[in-house]
């Protein structure tokens, strides 16, 4: 039997044609990956706007004050009550967490890659005399694929 | 020899892997040469600096036992790594010197030319010991040796002369003689031709200078690990290969330079922003527009002022105070006069407001900046009806039906359909409505009115 072994020339075109085979699969798996980023960032920022939200209920009506854009880093940011603290499992002020790199690296590390900041715009709404409310808008800003991505979010505070 | 088995060598290797003093003080002396070293090597095989050191003791312990007993342990070695091992010894007195130039001699190993005058200086003198040096010279590389030898070495000094007149006389004998003890077999081949030109020695250079630049010289006749042929895993790698299919083997090549091109091609790295280092430092630059991750509209500053005035009119327009809603869903379109949101809730102010022709303007306004917009059709349907304008009132309910779907829309339809008395094309939207709105309440009373009615003006 003559056998012979495969030129470069063969194996360079062999390589192409397999490639041009992948590039379908290679595509999906693309845009497969970017589809799984964008939903996992959204629906982090959705988290992230809900949390400004609900601490909104929580905090003194005098307290909710306008935070321009471009937003205060969610990670390594200043202690707003919102994000910073972020938890605190003990019983006193020692024990609160804080986004940093020190105390919680991994969530930092993510936040700082894509650049999550938040946010506030907020209107005094005067209906009748002491009859007013805050309408507040969350805005949550991020990096992702060279684009300046944005969710926003609408609340409304009574002054109770 | 009797090669221990694997499990006595990790008994004897892990307990020790901290302390690689210990372990050559503790186990070395009980173990044959071969043993040892091979045992160096297994316990500091993930640490260069900790395998360097351990050949380095092995090689001196080694010029210390019978020469004998080594050389089979010594050939498991790499040529330049027994030369590094073996070659500041070359200048040390008797017995070191003598022995490891036996055994270099007897191993094949050369050393660089430029080296040999120091070597020489340095030897003992002994026959054997020049008759071994002399095997240590590159052949090629004779007479440029003998050259060093007659313009570097200082003949006023005592013996000197009469050293280099030795040492010369046995470069110049024909390399074949057998060599002198100890016993081994032959040299492994003959040096390599290729040889890297090595630096002439210097006169100034001192003893250590000279031992820490044979320590770290390669062998002159030995290739390196990257050169083919050498004396290394090269040989260890590619025979094995030579009875492997080409075809077989090829293919093997192609798939693994796929591979790495998929999996860089199916990545998503390259859209990805770099992770920051450092945090950023100064203020931060707004960008022009932001897109929206749920709308995917792109959004400027301009829009958020506009989307802000616009909820703010949506709090108004709850509590029913539809002037001060109208105003500011006004100043929200004029910041943003593409906001449909703004223009159509402006409609629903004024259709509150009863002002009719201006709610359907602002309508017909929204439409048109999104066709398929909800419930602008109703609206106007609605001041159709206001108006009694019945057909353009049918025709908008239809196209708000079409669009949406809504049993809301349905219901309302047909009891505009009804008050017409076109009692068939209001039974028969309300069949055509999905079946979960088929058990709705509101929807059977009317179908069942309907059909009555129906009954009322058959013959």
């Amino acid at each position: 039997m003559n056998r012979r072994a495969l030129s470069f020339v063969e194996v360079i075109i062999a390589m192409g044609i397999l490639a041009m085979c992948m590039l379908p699969v290679m595509t999906m798996f693309g845009s497969s990956g970017r589809a799984v980023l964008k939903s996992q960032n959204l629906a982090f920022a959705v988290g992230l706007a809900h949390r400004i939200s609900q601490h909104l209920f929580d905090a003194p009506y005098e307290a909710i004050v306008e935070v321009p854009l471009p937003g205060n880093a969610i990670a390594g940011g200043p202690d707003d009550g919102f994000f910073n603290p972020l938890l605190n499992d003990k019983t006193t002020g020692a024990g609160a967490l804080r986004i940093t790199q020190a105390q919680l690296p991994e969530l930092w590390m993510f936040l700082r890659k894509y650049d999550f900041r938040y946010s506030l715009i907020v209107n005094n709404v005067n209906f009748a005399t002491g009859d007013q409310m805050k309408c507040v808008g969350i805005i949550i800003t991020w990096k992702e694929g060279g684009k300046d991505l944005l969710y926003k979010l609408y609340t409304y505070v009574p002054d109770l | 020899m009797s090669r221990p088995s694997w499990n006595d060598l990790q008994l004897l290797l892990l307990p020790l892997k901290g302390s690689p003093t210990a372990f050559w003080d503790t186990f070395l002396p009980s173990l044959p040469p071969s043993h040892a070293l091979l045992a160096a090597m297994v316990i500091a095989q993930s640490d260069p600096q900790v395998r360097a050191a351990f050949l380095q003791r092995a090689c001196t312990a080694a010029l210390q036992t019978p020469p004998a007993q080594l050389f089979e342990a010594l050939k498991l070695f790499p040529k330049d790594l027994v030369l590094s091992g073996f070659g500041p010894a070359l200048l040390s007195p008797a017995p070191l010197g003598p022995l490891a130039a036996a055994i270099l001699a007897h191993l094949g190993i050369t050393i660089a030319p430029g080296d040999v005058p120091l070597v020489l200086t340095a030897s003992t003198g002994s026959d054997e010991m020049l008759e071994h040096l002399a095997r240590l010279v590159p052949q090629e590389h004779v007479d440029s040796v003998i050259h060093d030898l007659e313009t570097q070495l200082d003949a006023s000094k005592p013996g000197i002369a009469d050293l280099r007149d030795a040492f010369v006389k046995l470069l110049r004998t024909p390399p074949e003689r057998p060599l002198p003890a100890p016993e081994v077999e032959p040299a492994q081949r003959p040096p390599d031709p290729a040889q890297t030109a090595a630096p002439q020695l210097r006169p100034e250079e001192t003893m250590a200078q000279a031992q820490a630049r044979l320590a770290g010289l390669r062998p002159a006749g030995v290739r390196t690990s990257t050169e083919p042929g050498g004396n290394s895993m090269v040989n260890t790698i590619t025979n094995p290969l030579s009875g492997i299919d080409r075809n077989l083997l090829a293919g093997i090549v192609a798939i693994a330079l796929c591979i790495p091109l998929v999996l860089y091609l199916s990545s998503d790295t390259g859209q990805e922003p770099a992770e920051p280092a450092v945090m950023p430092q100064g203020p931060v630059k707004l960008p022009k527009f932001w897109t929206d991750a749920v709308t995917k509209r792109r959004i400027t500053r301009e829009f958020l002022a506009a989307d802000n005035d616009f909820q703010m009119g949506e709090m108004f327009l709850v509590r029913e105070q539809f002037g001060d809603a109208l105003s500011l869903f006004r100043d929200a379109l004029h910041r943003d006069p593409e906001h449909v949101a703004a223009q159509f809730r402006i409609g629903c102010c004024l259709f509150s407001l009863d002002d009719h022709k201006g709610a359907a303007q602002a309508f017909r306004k929204s439409l048109e900046m999104q066709p398929g917009l909800p419930q602008a059709n109703l609206f106007l349907a609605r001041i159709s009806v206001a108006a009694h304008d019945w057909d353009t009132a049918v025709a908008h309910y239809q196209k708000e039906f079409d669009l949406t779907g809504d049993v809301a829309v349905a219901l309302e339809y047909a009891g505009t359909l009804r008050k017409l008395g076109r009692f068939p094309e209001a039974i028969n939207l309300l069949t055509r409505l999905p079946p979960r709105f088929s058990g709705h309440l509101e929807v059977v009373n009317l179908l069942a009115q309907l059909r009555e009615d129906a009954r009322g003006i058959a013959p």
